[in-house]
C-alpha cells in the first residue's frame, strides 16, 4: 500500500473536481486508507497467465447516428436556455480565464 | 384481506388473467396500487416520485388495447403497473438518480427498457428510491430520504435498488425495475423477501440508465415470483440499437422454462467461500435449500472458485474507476445543479460537484480517480482487469461440471438503519456473495429462501451460464412449488 497522506488525498480531490473540507479530512483519509488496504489484497493474485484482459465473447455494436430529440427538448434542463444555445456563467476575462 | 389487498397481493401473471377476462380493468388495478403507495410510502420511502397521471394515462391506454380483439395475444404485462428505479430515465417524469446534483432533472427521452414497457402497454407507476447513482448496499445513500425494510422498518431494505425491492415486497407495485452493478438487484431482493434477477451482461439494453460502471451495470426485474421475472425479462430484453453492448439475444418467455425438470442436473456449491463469510442464520438456511434441491434429484457438487476471494477488491477498483469517469459529465455547466459560487470555471466545476454529490459518491470518485492516476494505473486498474478475467475463467470452468452455482445472496439478514454507515468497508462486505457475478457477466437470481427467527427474509442466489436465464427460472420455479416464502406479505 502506498504511504498515502493528506496531501495525496487533496491532490486526488483536485483531480476529481471535488473539495474536501478541512475538518473532515482526517476521517476521509482513514476511510480511504481502509479501502486501499482492502483493494491491495489483489497484489496476492497471480495474473501471469492473463495476457489480454478484454471481456471475452462481448461484441460491440457499431456506433451509428440516429434521429435524436429536438434542440429545444435537449435544452429543457439547462440552467439558462437560449435556444439553440444555452448560456453559462462568464469565466473569461480579457486576460484569459478568471 | 381488504378489497385492495385482494388485488395488490396478487402476482402480475395472475393479475394479467384478470385483465384479459375483464374481471378488473387496468385503471382499477392501477388505482389499487396507487392507494397502496399512498398508505405506506411515508413509512417506507420506497418511491421518490409517484407518477399518478402517467400511470392512469398508461392504464387507460392498456384498457383500450385489452378491449380490442386479440387481447389474449397482448403481452401478459399489458396493463400491469411497474415501478422504475430512479436511475432509469423516464421521459417527462423526474429522474434524479437519488442525487442532489440532478434534483430538477426531467429526462427528454425514455430509457430503452421504459420504451419497451410502454410499447407492450405496461403502466409507469413511479420512480423508486435508491442509493445515489446506485452506489450503496442499504439505500441510506439516497440524497432525499432513506428507504425502510417493509419487514421491519428499523432495518434497511438493502441497496442500491432498495426502493424497488421494498415497493414489491410491500405490494405497492407487482413489479419494479432495478439495476445491478455489484448486487444491487439481488441483495435488496433477498433482504426484502422477493425475487430479483440480474440478467446476463448484454441481455438488456442499458441505454437511458444513468451510467455507474458501464462494464458491469445491468437492468433487471424485481418481482413476487419467478414467473413474473421471466415475463418482465421478456419485455425489457427486446432489441435496442442505442447500446453498444446490447448482444441482440432477447429472452422469449416460454412457460416450459418454468416447468422444466431439474432432476438430474448438477448444482455447484463453493462451500469454503460461503463458510468464510455467511453468518450462522444464513448458513443454516442455505443448507436447507441445498437439501431441498438434493431431494429433487439434483446432484450437489462442491466446487472451488479460486479467485472469488479477490472479487470484492477487484470490484472496488473497477467500479469506482468507471464511475469517476462516467460522473465527470456532472459538471454544473449543462443540465445539473449549478453552484451559486461562480468566481471561476474551476469553481463552477468543483463547487457544483461538491455541493451536488453525497459522501459515498464522492468516496468512489476519489478512489476511482486514484486508481486511474499515473503511477498507480497498472498496479490497480490493469491488475484488476486481469483478475476479472481470472474470475470469469473460474466461472467458465465451473460450468463445465455444473449447471447452476448456489450461494446465499447475502452474508447476513437485513441490518439496522445506521449500523454500517460509519464504516464504508463494513458496507462493502454486504455484497460479498454478489460482486463476482457481474465481473463475470453471468446471470443470477435471488429467490426468497425463508426467514430468520426475527422474521427477516433471507435469499438464495442461483447463478447460471451466460444467457441461460431459463435454467434459473426452472430452479426458482421448482423452489416455489415446494415453499411459500414468496407469498408471504409484510404487515406495515
Amino acid at each position: 500500500m502506498p504511504d498515502f497522506t493528506k496531501d495525496d488525498l487533496q491532490k486526488v480531490a483536485q483531480l476529481s473536481k471535488l473539495r474536501l473540507i478541512d475538518q473532515d479530512i482526517e476521517q476521509r483519509l482513514k476511510e480511504f486508507k481502509d479501502v486501499l488496504s482492502h483493494i491491495d489484497t489483489l497484489s496476492q493474485a497471480d495474473v501471469s497467465q492473463i495476457q489480454n484482459p478484454s471481456i471475452a465473447g462481448l461484441t460491440l455494436n457499431p456506433d451509428q447516428p440516429h434521429q435524436s430529440f429536438q434542440i429545444n427538448k435537449a435544452l429543457d434542463n439547462a440552467t439558462d436556455p437560449q435556444p439553440p444555445f444555452f448560456t453559462i456563467p462568464k469565466f473569461m476575462t480579457s486576460k484569459g480565464p478568471a | 384481506m381488504s378489497a385492495n389487498q385482494a388485488i395488490t397481493h396478487v402476482p402480475a401473471h395472475e393479475l394479467s388473467k384478470k385483465l384479459v377476462s375483464k374481471e378488473i380493468s387496468s385503471v382499477e388495478l392501477t388505482r389499487a396500487f396507487l392507494d397502496s403507495i399512498q398508505s405506506s410510502n411515508d413509512a417506507l420511502g420506497s418511491f421518490l416520485h409517484v407518477s399518478s397521471e402517467a400511470a392512469l394515462e398508461d392504464a387507460r391506454h392498456a384498457d383500450q388495447l385489452l378491449g380490442q380483439k386479440g387481447a389474449k395475444d397482448l403481452h401478459p404485462l399489458c396493463g400491469i403497473p411497474i415501478g422504475i428505479k430512479d436511475i432509469i430515465c423516464t421521459q417527462d417524469i423526474p429522474t434524479t438518480g437519488a442525487s442532489r446534483i440532478l434534483k430538477d432533472f426531467i429526462p427528454p427521452y425514455d430509457a430503452t427498457v421504459v420504451a419497451h414497457i410502454r410499447s407492450i402497454g405496461g403502466v409507469r407507476i413511479g420512480k423508486t428510491n435508491c442509493d445515489e447513482f446506485a452506489m450503496g448496499s442499504s439505500n441510506e445513500n439516497s440524497a432525499y430520504r432513506p428507504c425502510h425494510n417493509p419487514w421491519n422498518v428499523q432495518h434497511v431494505p438493502g441497496g442500491s435498488s432498495g426502493g424497488s425491492a421494498a415497493a414489491v415486497s410491500a405490494r405497492q407495485t407487482p413489479i419494479s425495475l432495478g439495476t445491478d452493478t455489484g448486487g444491487s438487484i439481488r441483495q435488496p431482493a433477498a433482504l426484502c423477501g422477493i425475487v430479483g434477477l440480474k440478467p446476463t451482461y448484454g441481455r438488456v439494453s442499458r441505454f437511458g440508465s444513468m451510467a455507474f460502471a458501464s462494464s458491469l451495470d445491468q437492468i433487471g426485474p424485481m418481482t413476487h415470483c419467478t414467473q413474473d421475472a421471466a415475463l418482465a425479462l421478456d419485455a425489457i430484453s427486446r432489441p435496442c440499437s442505442k447500446d453498444a453492448t446490447y448482444q441482440h439475444k432477447p429472452y422469449c418467455y416460454n412457460p416450459d422454462h418454468l416447468s422444466a425438470s431439474i432432476k438430474g442436473q448438477t448444482l455447484g456449491v463453493p462451500w469454503t467461500f460461503i463458510q468464510g463469510y455467511a453468518n450462522e442464520d444464513v448458513l443454516e438456511n442455505f443448507k436447507k435449500q441445498i437439501d431441498f434441491y438434493a431431494s429433487q434429484g439434483v446432484t450437489i457438487k462442491t466446487i472451488e472458485l479460486p479467485h472469488q476471494r479477490f472479487a470484492s477488491a477487484c470490484y472496488y477498483i473497477l467500479a469506482p474507476a468507471e464511475a469517476s469517469s462516467n460522473l465527470l459529465r456532472y459538471d454544473g455547466i449543462r443540465y445539473t445543479h449549478q453552484t451559486k459560487d461562480k468566481e471561476s470555471l474551476e469553481a463552477i466545476f468543483v463547487n457544483s460537484r461538491t455541493e451536488g454529490f453525497g459522501l459515498e459518491v464522492q468516496r468512489r470518485i476519489l478512489l476511482g480517480t486514484f486508481v486511474l492516476s499515473a503511477g498507480y494505473f497498472d498496479a490497480y486498474y490493469t491488475k484488476a482487469r486481469k483478475v476479472r478475467a481470472l474470475i470469469r475463467q473460474d466461472f467458465d470452468q465451473a460450468f463445465e461440471d455444473v449447471d447452476i452455482i448456489a450461494t446465499p445472496t447475502t452474508p447476513t439478514q437485513a441490518f439496522a438503519l445506521g449500523a454500517k454507515t460509519k464504516n464504508p468497508m463494513d458496507m462493502y462486505h454486504a455484497d460479498i456473495f454478489t460482486v463476482a457475478t457481474p465481473l463475470a457477466g453471468n446471470p443470477a437470481i435471488s429467490i426468497p429462501s425463508g426467514f430468520t427467527d426475527k422474521s427477516l427474509p433471507l435469499g438464495l442466489q442461483l447463478t447460471a451460464k451466460h444467457f441461460d436465464e431459463a435454467r434459473l427460472f426452472a430452479f426458482g420455479s421448482a423452489h416455489e412449488q415446494a415453499f411459500d416464502h414468496h407469498q408471504k406479505v409484510p404487515v406495515i
